[in-house]
């Protein structure tokens, strides 16, 4: 240790007495001149060199600055328009009036958002049309967005009209409290579609025929599409009554798999992947950006 | 109310004529994990429930989570009998939101494959099909022309079920070396293999006595129920998103929409064979059509599409497989959802088999041509 800075030292002391002899003609220069005149000599170079980067930077900017602003332009990218002169629209806004609250186009998709409570009389309407009779309801979803307090979900309703070639969305925001109308009267498609909405995001469709869930057990609890749901295996009380205890020779399977990093390619059950979450280990990497 | 209450299948067994039968899931003619809750007078169906979810993944869930390129993989593991077209739904969904133009080469290429692929998903549905209702050579003969088209796309993308085919914006690759002479040779020995099965079924008596007359459903209820492809054609209704709303490029090609009369199992056996025909005519032409030229167009290195949201549609094997898309301008999706066709069919399910035999609900499930994988995401 001792050694080590030493080393260092010693070719240092022996150089200044080196150099100047080398660099002799400014005839007898004091060390501590010579330092300054180095010194001075660094500070140029280097004042050189940033002079040259900010040349070069200055001559670059201008053709990256070029593409830059079409990159930004796309990034923002269409937004939606006001759609309130489309045709359906104004016929909309004719019957229903302050119902029809906001319409939009985004990419050539028409988007209507109604009053929770008319959703029932403007589906009527719609698939009673005489132009365009939106006969099919092509799909019920629902989006969830949280930071809204009073009206957490979207109820989306995908409708086309067959004859007309025509699709048109409608929107209602609504709470958990709240609900929806169902609209299993008008198109009897809606049925599933609803249970499923309810099923995975709890919203209630009020008279609506069997509301029940659709994928998930009838026991279970909790909404999974909602975002506060978390993207991993969750233990509660359906799991606890209705998977299989774990008995020891499997409990000592897993671990022999744990130690080969092998529990996540191959899971012949459920259970093992809980026991893996148990275990705090991270199933799905949820932070890979 | 439909529910059926399982808990009291002992007391209606003894105490009335009516008796509640659990089929599946694990039957083999529910075509995956369906457990279909049947309340019998006899042998006649008064009423039945359907209990799915047993392969729910929470696919839309895990999409909210991934990047938009990272998601395509997830669609083909949906209707996995069909994953050429389900991934390309994923990804035109994406391009159009994006605005990225194509080249019209990817887009043939795309138009041949999803065809063929159409037609693997519609005779793995005339094997099984034929095999509940107990016609067992057909299986064999269908299971063998599919093997080509799954030797095809075996040579195009490595894989023969869950692809993975179409990159956002393009392919992965382009056709391989001799791409076209299989694509030619299958079509060119199709026909005459379609005409075998017609000579094996649409005149078989036994076919046409357990087709016939069974899950009748009508134009407007198939509307009303909300029934798209095939079961809804075989009602008589002409709707085809491939007609209605072009998509890669079946703008270009002429093809017939097959309608159906009665709207019964053996319409829609006649229509899924007379799509098979029109699907070659397609394939046909795009081969002839297919342009020279790049099949990628450039896409950002990061995916963002604006912020709003989209609905997208191509016509499945099954019938309108819909992709809506809510984007907050991130990476990630915001939401994703899948419209599933099958579920959507398998709703009218009820309505068909009410006044039927038991045996008829397997002819029923097999004309809806259901994929659990799809309707449980």
């Amino acid at each position: 240790m001792t050694d080590e800075p030493n080393k260092p030292d010693s070719p240092d002391a022996g150089e200044p007495p080196a150099t100047p002899t080398q660099n002799a003609p400014p005839a007898a220069e004091t060390p501590d001149e010579r330092k300054a005149r180095l010194i001075a000599e660094a500070k140029t170079r280097v004042a050189a060199t940033k002079a040259a980067a900010t040349a070069k930077g200055a001559a670059t900017p201008t053709p990256a600055g070029t593409p830059k602003a079409p990159v930004k332009k796309k990034e923002e990218g269409p937004k939606p328009t006001d759609a309130a002169a489309h045709p359906l629209v104004k016929k909309l806004r004719a019957k229903f009036n302050e119902d029809i609250i906001e319409a939009s186009e985004f990419l050539g998709q028409l988007s209507v958002r109604i009053a929770t409570a008319s959703i029932g009389a403007v589906c009527d309407f719609l698939k009673h049309g005489a132009e365009t009779p939106f006969d099919l309801l092509c799909d019920v979803t629902c989006v969830h967005w949280p930071e809204r307090a009073d009206t957490p979900f979207e109820v989306v309703y995908n409708l086309y009209s067959i004859k007309a070639n025509a699709r048109v969305r409608l929107k209602v925001w609504t709470s958990e409290a709240e609900g929806v109308e169902s609209v299993t009267g008008v198109w009897p498609t809606a049925n599933w579609l609803e249970r499923e909405v309810y099923d995975l995001f709890g919203v209630r469709f009020k008279n609506h025929p069997d509301l029940r869930r659709l994928l998930l057990p009838p026991d279970w609890q909790g909404h999974p599409l909602r975002k506060e749901y978390p993207l991993k295996p969750v233990e509660n009380e359906w799991t606890r009554k209705h998977l299989p205890p774990f008995d020891a020779v499997q409990q000592e399977q897993l671990e022999q798999r744990r130690a080969y990093g092998l529990e996540i390619l191959s899971h012949p059950d459920e259970r093992r992947i809980r026991e893996i979450f148990i275990a705090g280990r991270e199933v799905m990497p949820l932070d890979r950006k | 109310m439909h529910q059926i209450e399982v808990a009291t299948t002992q007391e209606t067994l003894y105490d009335s004529p009516e008796m509640v039968l659990n089929m599946g899931p694990q039957h083999p003619s529910t075509h995956g994990v369906l457990r279909v809750i049947l309340k019998l007078d006899g042998e006649t169906v008064i009423d039945l429930d359907c209990d799915i979810g047993y392969l729910h993944r929470g696919m839309e869930k895990i999409c909210e989570n991934r990047l938009y390129p990272q998601i395509a993989p997830y669609w083909d593991r949906l209707d996995y009998i069909a994953a050429v077209s389900n991934g390309l739904l994923w990804v035109e969904t994406v391009e159009q939101m994006l605005a990225l133009a194509v080249p019209p080469r990817a887009h043939y290429i795309r138009t041949v494959l999803t065809e063929l692929n159409r037609i693997a998903s519609h005779l793995l549905w005339l094997a099984t099909h034929a095999l509940d209702i107990g016609a067992f050579t057909v299986l064999l003969w269908a299971l063998r022309e599919r093997e080509e088209i799954l030797k095809i796309f075996e040579r195009q993308f490595g894989a023969r079920l869950t692809c993975h085919a179409w990159r956002i914006g393009g392919m992965p690759n382009d056709a391989y070396e001799g791409f076209t002479e299989d694509v030619q040779r299958f079509i060119d020995n199709f026909p005459k293999r379609l005409a075998e099965y017609e000579t094996m079924l649409s005149e078989n008596r036994i076919w046409l006595g357990r087709t016939v007359g069974i899950g009748v459903i009508s134009a407007a209820d198939a509307v009303a129920i909300g029934l798209t492809g095939p079961p809804l054609r075989g009602s008589g209704v002409a709707y085809d998103v491939r007609k209605a709303r072009p998509y890669a490029a079946y703008a270009d090609m002429e093809f017939d929409i097959p309608l159906g009369e009665n709207g019964d199992t053996y319409d829609r056996y006649l229509v899924r064979l007379e799509e098979m025909r029109q699907s070659r005519r397609i394939i046909q032409q795009a081969l002839t059509k297919m342009p020279d030229g790049p099949v990628n167009a450039k896409v950002p290195k990061i995916i963002k599409p604006p912020v709003g949201d989209y609905y997208h549609s191509i016509e499945g094997p099954k019938g309108e497989l819909g992709c809506y898309v809510v984007s907050d301008g991130s990476s990630r999706p915001y939401r994703v959802r899948v419209r599933p066709p099958c579920l959507i069919n398998l709703q009218a399910l009820r309505q068909m088999c009410v006044g039927h035999l038991v045996a008829d609900v397997v002819a029923i499930i097999g004309t809806l041509d259901i994929v659990l994988g799809e309707i449980d995401r």
